[in-house]
């Protein structure tokens, strides 16, 4: 693969397969976040491949058959399936959600009445078994049915506001986020350089780079003794881990450097850094 | 109907709609599916997560009012590799970008179109049609066609590459 300048074109098309190892993959998406020369060419290439299955299917597909009752077990997941995106959390499978969703409801409002009578012990038990019966006292959900039991039992509840508690613990649709201590701090950023000065070759490691604003990219900066201006080597940009390379990248040979830095730049890179300096070493 | 209306329906929750959109869209979705994975219980789960996927989110396809037939074949063969490698144990493919369906609308939608790719497709070489094959429809990276036919590595870039740039020019002819 050539990372210097561009990515070569049957690379290109093998990235479009997903045909690259899994480090060149990663090479390509780096360079493909920066070059919109190379981004062009994926694209007609995607392009292409999207007529290629159409024409392939065209060949042979209108002589095979889908597999008996298909579209019937389609339908049965569409009218299962809410249209916006399903909470990332396991539904308890005592009971499909759907069934929980409407029948929870009418079996709260026939166990407690819809009136607004106060909490008592009876209900208090009444409700964790309750709990229990829909599937909410799983492991998942118990160090939030702790407190909400011990604040019902504190009186904070009435039995008109059950219902609705129960709608809401047990709906599909309700978002559901755990809270941890934070904010987290992220590990900071770090990085290698390998400069041959014989040939100029060079070579970035870098991880824990924070993602960058759109229009933005990392610069690699030669810094030269003698106070001289500082040499751009190359532009890169993280992927989605914080991680980055810039593999035998091209720089000037023969120089004497005293080290090197990294800052953050417009995309296409400057002639000159920008502070801060995310990263240097001497 | 177009899909363009179909899909506003899908997204007001119509149901009967989308019975619409899988009568025409889901024998592709499926046979693509099947031709990468060859086993037709997968190929129906590719087929039902992706067409799934329309009805879930309606909404991102009505905004780009794309070519759906293009949009749905590229995905259901990234999918249907994805399932493949879970089962190998290759990486699991990583997200693609997908062409824009606003350009498939443009150079694809017509079946003209698939018609001359398909008529190029029967005169590609025997040389680049199976690296073209075997990468695409069976996932195999550069390094496993190139040691599965035995010819170097660099062929094998040159030949896919060749098969794909001959779609290309048949696309702009």
């Amino acid at each position: 693969m050539n990372s210097n300048l561009h990515i070569a074109e049957t690379d290109l098309t093998l990235y479009a397969m997903g045909a690259l190892s899994a480090a060149e993959m990663k090479q390509a998406e780096a360079h493909l976040k920066n070059c919109a020369r190379c981004a062009e060419e994926l694209r007609r290439n995607t392009l292409a491949l999207a007529a290629y299955a159409q024409a392939s299917y065209s060949q042979t597909g209108p002589e095979v058959e889908l597999p008996a009752g298909a579209k019937d077990r389609f339908m049965a997941r569409v009218a299962a399936t809410p249209q916006t995106e399903p909470v990332q959390e396991p539904v308890p499978a005592r009971m499909s959600s759907k069934i929980r969703e409407t029948e929870s409801v009418s079996f709260w409002q026939r166990f407690f009445g819809s009136g607004a009578a106060r909490w008592s012990p009876a209900l208090a038990g009444a409700f964790a078994l309750a709990l229990v019966l829909v599937g909410i006292d799983d492991l998942h959900n118990r160090a939030q049915i702790g407190p909400l039991l011990h604040a019902a039992n504190q009186g904070a509840v009435d039995t008109a506001q059950l219902n609705q508690l129960m709608e809401l613990l047990t709906s599909p649709q309700a978002k559901r986020v755990a809270l941890h201590p934070g904010p987290v701090t992220s590990p900071p950023p770090e990085g290698k350089v390998v400069y041959a000065e014989r040939t100029g070759k060079l070579l970035l490691t870098a991880s824990n780079l924070k993602p960058l604003a759109d229009g933005k990219i990392y610069e690699l900066w030669i810094l030269q003794p003698g106070g001289k201006k500082p040499l751009p080597a190359g532009t890169f940009a993280p992927d989605s881990t914080g991680n980055a390379t810039m593999i035998l990248a091209d720089a000037p040979a023969g120089l004497a450097v005293q080290g090197f830095g990294v800052t953050i730049e417009k995309a296409g890179g400057s002639d000159t850094p920008t502070l801060p300096i995310v990263l240097s070493g001497l | 109907m177009d899909d363009a209306a179909l899909l506003e329906a899908v997204a007001e929750g119509n149901q009967d709609a989308m019975a619409t959109v899988y009568e025409r869209y889901s024998k592709i979705v499926y046979c693509i599916a099947l031709r990468v994975l060859r086993e037709p219980s997968l190929a129906e789960d590719v087929m039902q997560e992706v067409l799934l996927q329309v009805w879930k989110r309606p909404q991102s396809f009505v905004a780009q009012r794309g070519n759906l037939a293009a949009w749905l074949s590229v995905v259901a063969r990234n999918r249907s590799i994805d399932v493949l490698r879970k089962r190998s144990p290759m990486d699991p493919l990583p997200e693609l970008p997908l062409p824009d369906p606003r350009d498939m609308a443009l150079e694809s939608e017509q079946g003209w179109l698939i018609d001359k790719v398909r008529s190029v497709l029967d005169t590609l070489p025997e040389e680049q049609q199976g690296p073209l094959e075997l990468a695409y429809f069976q996932g195999l990276s550069h390094t496993e066609i190139a040691e599965r036919t035995g010819s170097p590595l660099g062929t094998i870039k040159t030949r896919i590459r060749a098969g794909l740039m001959t779609i290309r020019k048949a696309m702009t002819a």
